[in-house]
């Protein structure tokens, strides 16, 4: 395949590794579609400062090299991968992928219930079965389609799976996508497609988890349906490894009266991305809510585009960070309410504390609104830990280190209270607690 | 118990002297009042003793039962005994009032090297302490302070107080924002917790306070200094005169 970057450009190296990268392994993928995604994500290369929707994170000044395509781990090597699973409380069926690759000999799929099934999207395309729906979420006239992310992800992918859930069929119990790594530096890339029926309801949980150490370059593209009145949640917790970089895209459509509840735990990875594109008809509910954990000389940055497309629907997105040391975090979120969408109601907060002095937050929440009766609003704040409530804790025998739990906790507590699942609430809370041991360390 | 020796301390930020010479002694099982006029020093004096950041001392020094406590952190002064009721006490969203209350118990018996409490002796504490200052299970669910009343905020300082036992208690201008009902209850709250080995510094604008809480000594603060001490009734003479003599021997 010859798919060349535009030569006025001097390319990154990681440009020119992910050129020669494709020109080797991309016609051995499955699937249709990938040159042209390639040349769409070589039509910008990697995005940088000066391309507004990455004005805060510049991949191309933060993405020095891109490691080789993962190849597909052996069973022994996937079996190793798998480490303690902080959602096993809740008790979820279970889908491994390692390096970017389906293992079904370590996944567990039963227990779902009727009408729910879920196959590899590689097995599904090599036996002649149907991918029907794949791409359409980010096709012609998405706000996706011209995410260089969204492409990069769309000409590499490897595996990933297809989730059908019938119209009116229930998941008898929430479905756990793990992401895990092998441990080998690699770029691995997973495609998914959930489509959720009318009526019916289903709950997923993701986790991505890499060790310490290892430069993956993890990427998931997911295309979510959540059918007229249809009910899905989706807790999607990332904790990558100190070296790891962690680019996400979720294109989500809500039908007519359907209800989404998204949660995004950003825990670790020396860069994350994870965009949400979002778009709702009539009535449809979205509340998607975030919370960031950054430091080190990490940078995380979890971008929103809310179209609101039908009339009375209801978004509600509340992103919060803690951020320490050099760290950044970053949160764009857009909510657009076409000339359509009356009666349209949709609130933004984003909120960041910063825990040492050079930490830093960027927030840029917007509102586009094309319809005349609207409530909309969206704020956004950044902050140092109160000194005025430390003195009050510590004037009560509460010393530094735990006034500062205690404020990290209740500063995010009205995110992370929200999740859905006492037993997911529970995992990330213990998760915070472990995060707040190692700060300074 | 709490020895206070020429103490200087002046504003971090404008190098503004507040307390300039004061000395206190105050003796267990005593209350002792301070009085004076606004911009005296008092709150500073309350803010100093816990630890306040924003304060530099300059001179003298501050001990509790023979420990310089200046140089602990606002922390160890509390688990050494001292507890500051608050002027305005601090709303903290997100911290239910009893994992606070919780947290600086155990907080506080770990610095003394005693066992954390269990959760049903400590629910019984609680529950047994917030029956008599009329708190419900309401304000000990909320958010510390959130959404409180004035009132009720007061009450949750003497709650606060009785829970930890302290050495020394410092009550800054209790009786501020509080109406007669209230300031009865909150009066017998600490008139419950005095005792022979407990003492009281109560900083208050007014008689009416010391009607319900009787000090044993009432001392007369002016520019920084105890200008006066004497019993009782030099709380109803200042109540009678106002602080205007004093304002002139401390010039």
């Amino acid at each position: 395949m010859n798919v060349i970057l535009p030569k006025e450009r001097r390319r990154t190296r990681a440009e020119t590794e992910l050129e020669a990268a494709f020109a080797r392994v991309g016609a051995g993928l499955p699937g249709a579609g990938r040159e042209a995604a390639f040349a769409r994500f070589a039509g910008t290369g990697l995005p940088h400062r000066r391309i507004e929707a990455y004005h805060y994170t510049d991949l191309r000044a933060l993405i020095a090299s891109a490691p080789e395509p993962a190849g597909r781990p052996s069973l022994s090597a996937a079996t190793a991968a798998v480490g303690a699973d902080v959602f096993a409380a809740v008790g979820a069926a279970r889908v491994v992928l390692v390096d970017g690759w389906f293992s079904p000999k370590l996944s567990d799929l039963s227990g779902l219930g009727d009408g729910v099934t879920v196959a590899s999207i590689c097995d599904t395309l090599s036996s002649g079965g149907s991918a029907d729906g794949l791409g359409r979420l980010i096709g012609p006239g998405s706000a996706a389609e011209s995410d260089p992310l969204v492409a990069l992800a769309s000409a590499f992918w490897t595996d990933g799976i297809v989730v059908r859930v019938a119209p009116g069929a229930t998941m008898e119990r929430p479905l756990e996508i793990r992401h895990l790594a092998s441990g080998a530096s690699v770029t691995a890339c997973v495609r998914h497609l959930i489509e959720v029926g009318a009526g019916a309801k289903a709950e997923f949980l993701e986790s991505h988890e890499s060790p310490d150490g290892v430069a993956i370059h993890a990427h998931t593209l997911t295309e979510l349906v959540v059918g007229d009145g249809a009910e899905a949640t989706l807790i999607d917790r990332q904790r990558e490894g100190d070296q790891a970089v962690r680019l996400s895209s979720l294109a989500v459509s809500l039908g007519d009266g359907a209800k989404f509840d998204h949660t995004l735990a950003t825990l670790g990875a020396k860069l994350a991305r994870t965009q949400i594109f979002a778009t709702l008809g009539a009535k449809a509910d979205l509340q998607t809510r975030g919370v960031t954990l950054a430091k080190g000389g990490t940078h995380a940055d979890a971008t929103l585009v809310v179209e609101h497309v039908g009339p009375g629907g209801t978004s509600r997105e509340l992103y919060k960070s803690a951020v320490d040391d050099e760290a950044t975090s970053v949160f764009q979120g857009r909510i657009t309410v076409a000339k359509t969408a009356q009666k349209t109601d949709g609130r933004m907060g984003a909120h960041a504390v910063l825990l040492s002095d050079r930490a830093e937050a960027q927030a840029k929440p917007e509102l586009e609104i094309f319809a005349d009766d609207v409530a909309c609003a969206h704020g956004a704040t950044v902050a140092e830990i109160d000194d005025t409530l430390k003195f009050y804790l510590m004037s009560r025998g509460i010393p530094a280190d735990e006034t500062e739990r205690l404020l990290i906790h209740a500063f995010l507590g009205e995110v992370t209270d929200a999740v859905p699942h006492e037993a997911v609430r529970e995992a990330i809370a213990a998760e915070i607690d472990g995060w707040i041991d190692g700060r300074g360390k | 118990m709490l020895e206070i020796k020429n103490l200087h301390a002046e504003i971090e930020t404008d190098g503004r002297e507040i307390l300039r010479g004061l000395d206190l002694t105050v003796k267990p099982g005593e209350v002792h009042a301070i009085m004076g006029p606004n911009g005296a020093g008092k709150s500073t004096l309350s803010h100093v003793l816990a630890g306040k950041p924003g304060y530099r001392v300059t001179q003298g020094s501050a001990t509790l039962d023979g420990v310089d406590i200046l140089e602990m952190d606002p922390s160890l002064r509390a688990a050494a005994g001292v507890f500051l009721a608050f002027q305005y006490p601090v709303e903290i969203p997100g911290v239910a009032n009893m994992t606070f209350l919780k947290a600086a118990l155990n907080a506080q018996r770990k610095a003394r090297g005693e066992e954390e409490i269990s959760t049903p002796d400590f629910m019984r504490l609680v529950r047994t302490e917030a029956g008599k200052l009329k708190i419900g299970q309401d304000m000990l669910k909320r958010p510390v302070n959130v959404g409180f009343s004035g009132g009720e905020k007061k009450r949750n300082e003497i709650l606060q107080m009785a829970i930890l036992q302290p050495k020394l208690c410092i009550l800054d201008e209790t009786d501020s924002g509080l109406d007669i009902d209230a300031l009865k209850i909150v009066s017998e709250g600490v008139n419950a917790l005095r005792s022979p080995d407990r003492a009281f510094i109560v900083i208050t604008h007014y008689q009416r306070l010391l009607d319900h809480i009787r000090p044993d000594v009432v001392h007369v603060l002016a520019k920084g200094r105890i200008v006066k001490t004497g019993g009782p009734e030099l709380a109803l003479e200042l109540e009678a005169k106002g602080y205007a003599d004093f304002a002139e021997v401390a010039a």
